[in-house]
């Protein structure tokens, strides 16, 4: 069942400094399967989803989740919110130790068991190196360690910035596969990219194209 | 010449004790506060900030007299008995090695808050989940921050000179040793304790350093 607008921006302005806006008047909806969000680099990409993943308040406009107005509510409302939100940087930082302590941190983090951990490691092509440092990895091995500490909780929301960079073919047909997968199951991810990325068609809800902090064409897909 | 050793290691004992208990108080609001500075990046944030790096050149004088003002008979605070007590050495150093701490701790883990802030709040972590993961990261930061402080406490003078009153057995530590010794022109008990001072300083500073190439390194 698609229930659309489950996160959505209503007339979202954003700066970092007071001065120029980096976001103008966005309003966008986002719903389950997945939302690209396409645009060169400096077109607010990444704002975006900051805003959308409640990591940055909107200096004008609401964000909407499930009905409720995030910055409106209360903190313990905003916390349990939060707890549904995963966003990925495109450098993602590890936590000091091995991928098993980055992969299970979201699962400490709200008392679920820990027992997933194997299972999504090993989907995300880092079943291997579960015991090894962080420090050791490469690029594109973190960012696969940053995907999957993001699935691993069976998030509501997932919002990826980049998710292919660092990435060679063989982890981005992976990547995108496992997007497509977590998408089916009805979890709604929004990826920022400037690349074309070859999802499945039937996957896609919606394409938004920015350009200088705006909105400039949404293409419904579904 | 043994009693001599059995003076300069009782002093020595006695200003780690007092020092290490203000370290210790220093700690138990220094770091909360940062964490609050350093989470809320706003104007009275950054105003607080500018105020306690300004704080960190108070002159120990100062800081003593304003204190034995407060703790003495006729003074707020001077039902209490604290003067010239060891403690009131401690709350005068805990006050004094405040700003360096909260100062080191809010600039030294800025970039880790830019990072690990981010990512555990991205993961769905509280803000107390936020700032548990912040200190596990930045651990090394937080122990040269620690270091540091001590180091202060233990070389400053003022303070323990003003409220402690350099009382023998009781609230003499190294540096008000020393300076008495050289007025009493008593050079080897002073050299002895300088030395002394000298390596504990020594000893802090060269651990400091090698956390930092840890930290650097990592």
């Amino acid at each position: 069942m698609l229930t659309d607008k489950m996160i959505t921006l209503e007339n979202v302005w954003f700066s970092y400094e007071d001065e120029h806006y980096v976001l103008k008047n966005i309003s966008l909806s986002i719903g389950e399967g997945v939302t690209v969000i396409k645009g060169p680099n400096g077109s607010g990409k990444t704002t975006l989803l900051k805003i959308a993943s409640f990591l940055l308040k909107p200096k004008k406009g609401h964000v909407i989740v499930e009905g409720t107005s995030f910055w409106s509510a209360s903190r313990s409302v905003r916390e349990k919110l939060r707890k549904k939100v995963v966003y990925v940087h495109e450098k993602p930082y590890l936590f000091k130790g091995t991928v098993y302590d980055n992969i299970a941190y979201p699962l400490k983090i709200r008392g679920y068991d820990l027992s997933r951990v194997v299972n999504v490691a090993k989907e995300f092509g880092v079943g291997k190196i579960l015991n090894t440092n962080v420090n050791e990895l490469s690029a594109g091995m973190r960012q696969l360690v940053a995907l999957a500490r993001a699935f691993v909780f069976k998030p509501k929301y997932v919002f990826l910035d980049e998710p292919l960079a660092n990435l060679d073919d063989e982890n981005k047909s992976r990547i995108i596969r496992i997007i497509e997968k977590y998408a089916k199951k009805g979890i709604a991810i929004v990826v920022a990219t400037h690349m074309n990325i070859n999802f499945r068609k039937e996957i896609v809800s919606k394409i938004a194209f920015m350009n200088n902090g705006v909105v400039v064409k949404v293409s419904k897909c579904k | 010449m043994e009693g001599l050793y059995q003076e300069v290691l009782a002093i020595t004992l006695r200003t780690l004790w007092i020092s290490g208990t203000a370290t210790i108080l220093a700690i138990s609001w220094s770091i909360p506060l940062s964490l609050i500075l350093i989470s809320s990046k706003n104007r009275i944030s950054i105003f607080i900030q500018d105020l306690f790096n300004a704080l960190i050149s108070l002159p120990t004088v100062v800081l003593g007299l304003a204190l034995y003002l407060i703790l003495s008979k006729s003074g707020p605070l001077g039902f209490l008995g604290l003067l010239y007590t060891p403690l009131a050495i401690s709350i005068g150093q805990s006050i004094l090695i405040t700003p360096i701490l909260v100062s080191m701790i809010t600039s030294s883990f800025q970039k880790l808050r830019d990072e690990v802030w981010e990512t555990a709040i991205a993961l769905g972590a509280s803000e107390f989940q936020a700032s548990i993961a912040l200190l596990r990261e930045g651990t090394l930061l937080l122990i040269r921050a620690i270091l540091a402080s001590f180091n202060r406490a233990v070389g400053e003078l003022g303070v323990a000179l003003i409220v402690g009153g350099n009382i023998k057995g009781f609230t003499r530590v190294l540096t008000t040793t020393i300076a008495l010794e050289l007025t009493k022109g008593n050079f080897e008990l002073a050299i002895y304790l300088g030395i002394v001072l000298l390596t504990l300083s020594t000893i802090i500073t060269v651990a400091i350093r090698s956390l930092g190439l840890r930290g650097a390194y990592r």
